[in-house]
């Protein structure tokens, strides 16, 4: 029993001060229940729910993923052996990075990722 | 209790203030906007984010009830005003303070306030969900419909735009007019009324009014693009061109806010490309004014509007067009700013579909309250 009597009273303060709060907040409150709203639409009433679906844009994820599986495939031996290689090795592979990161810039700017 | 008072009067230096502006009380709105920056105060934003409702004008119905909701939205403590002539604004100012510093009547509103039941639908008690529409991949997605309604801050008082949103790209949209009750001249173009109807009017109050019409309209778009430091420098020299500022000093500072603007390439790139109504289309539309001398996109036309404000407040001859076109065609010169609108808007997203109304900034007290000689 005596190595439960830690745990115990810490848990016995928290439900107190837990309770404490609870009722120090009511005792406050103006009223007892909460004013619920709708959204602010500008003084109009919403017409929907605001939960819309949206695209995932399947496709663009797809080959943007591809792409960069692809480099981390090529990413994973060379970073067991950079160590030894030395500077030449990290240079190189910043390069195929700043290759594919201007394929990235390109389908940026033709709108490509736009998600709407 | 020591604490509620401290609170209390910490809050009421300097109370946030929702500005609902009502067709035909333009005036009113002026009044109320220098007030609070010569008190210090807050204009607010948003209903949630504000303590006091200042309706500057005389609203009809619908927006009448558009306030209401505005009104039910906003938190406690809380304090609704209206005002129907630039006179009576301070006072109203003053009795809003009263208003939120009594507290036993703040209090019993708070006990008595109700959530805000919905109206009879269908689906009583629920709103339905989204309806889908194709969107530009052929694709369908969910479609809102949104009111960019009344009362929103840096809009054109009482213009009411339906939009279709798909995330957040408008697919169709539909603008309206909501009105209040007047019985003066619009504004804005009251002095070039006065002048078309024969009536004598100084040419110096008609240049401040058309250099003050144009730096409104400029602040609401610097606003609105971010730069809130540039629009309110904008509002000053706005104020000092209204009040009894000397000219040389409006001139001043107005030629720095030019150069600023102008210097800005953030700016630029922000607002360039957007809303382009080259002065062949906005010929064929029948749109007069800076946005046809301007002839290209939205930051042409804030330019277009410094430009003119300069060239008003610098002595140079002023014709009989008004601050958004020609006054004596058979239709008020913002209603073709108005019907470009849907048009210029669809497919567009949110933030870019608000600057380029603020870009053209129609003018709905001119669509009320009639600013056309040629009118019958």
């Amino acid at each position: 029993m005596n190595g439960y009597v830690g745990p115990l009273s810490l848990l016995l303060t928290a439900a107190v001060g837990v309770a404490v709060l609870y009722l120090g907040a009511s005792r406050l409150n103006v009223t007892a229940s909460p004013l619920r709203t709708v959204p602010f639409e500008s003084g109009g009433w919403p017409t929907e729910h605001a939960v819309s679906r949206f695209h995932a844009r399947w496709y663009a994820l797809t080959l943007l993923f591809l792409a960069f599986d692809i480099e981390m495939l090529f990413m994973y031996p060379w970073a067991l052996v950079v160590a030894e290689m030395g500077a030449s090795a990290v240079i190189e592979m910043f390069s195929f990075l700043a290759v594919l990161m201007v394929g990235v810039l390109y389908a940026w700017r033709e709108g490509a990722l736009r998600w709407a | 209790m020591g604490l509620t008072e401290w609170l209390r009067s910490a809050a009421t230096r300097r109370p946030h203030v929702l500005l609902v502006p009502v067709p035909g009380g333009t005036q009113v709105r002026l009044a109320a906007q220098r007030l609070i920056v010569e008190r210090g105060w807050v204009e607010a934003t948003s209903p949630a984010g504000a303590d006091v409702v200042l309706v500057c004008g005389t609203p009809d119905v619908r927006l009448g009830r558009a306030v209401d909701m505005v009104w039910e939205q906003l938190p406690g403590p809380r304090a609704r005003i209206s005002s129907d002539s630039d006179a009576t604004v301070a006072d109203a100012l003053d009795d809003g303070v009263r208003q939120l510093d009594d507290l036993d009547a703040q209090r019993r509103d708070a006990g008595r306030r109700v959530s805000p039941s919905p109206l009879a639908d269908d689906e009583p008690g629920d709103l339905p969900m989204a309806d889908r529409a194709e969107d530009r991949d052929g694709l369908k997605l969910d479609q809102l419909h949104i009111q960019l309604g009344p009362v929103l801050p840096d809009w054109p008082a009482g213009l009411v735009m339906r939009v279709a949103l798909q995330g957040d790209v408008i697919q169709h949209s539909a603008a309206e007019v909501w009105g209040g009750h007047s019985v003066h001249d619009p504004f804005w173009d009251a002095g070039h009324l006065q002048q078309l109807r024969g009536e004598p009017v100084t040419p110096a109050e008609l240049r401040r009014r058309l250099a003050a019409a144009h730096l409104d309209s400029a602040a609401r778009m610097l606003a609105l693009a971010g730069w809130d430091d540039a629009a309110t420098a904008a509002n000053r020299v706005r104020d000092l061109v209204l009040g009894s500022g000397t000219t040389a000093e409006a001139t001043d500072r107005l030629t720095r806010l030019h150069r600023r603007v102008r210097r800005s390439r953030l700016l630029r790139w922000s607002t360039s490309g957007l809303g382009v109504l080259d002065r062949k289309a906005a010929l064929a539309r029948g749109i007069t004014g800076p946005a046809l001398r301007a002839g290209g996109d939205g930051y042409a036309r804030l330019c277009q509007w410094l430009t003119e404000a300069q060239l008003a407040l610098r002595e140079s001859p002023v014709g009989t067009d008004g601050p958004r076109g020609r006054l004596d065609g058979t239709t008020p010169p913002s209603q073709p700013l108005l019907d470009v609108l849907p048009g210029l808007t669809t497919g567009l997203d949110l933030a870019t579909a608000r600057l380029v109304i603020a870009s053209l900034d129609p003018d709905p007290d001119e669509l009320l309250l009639g600013a056309a000689v040629g009118q019958p």
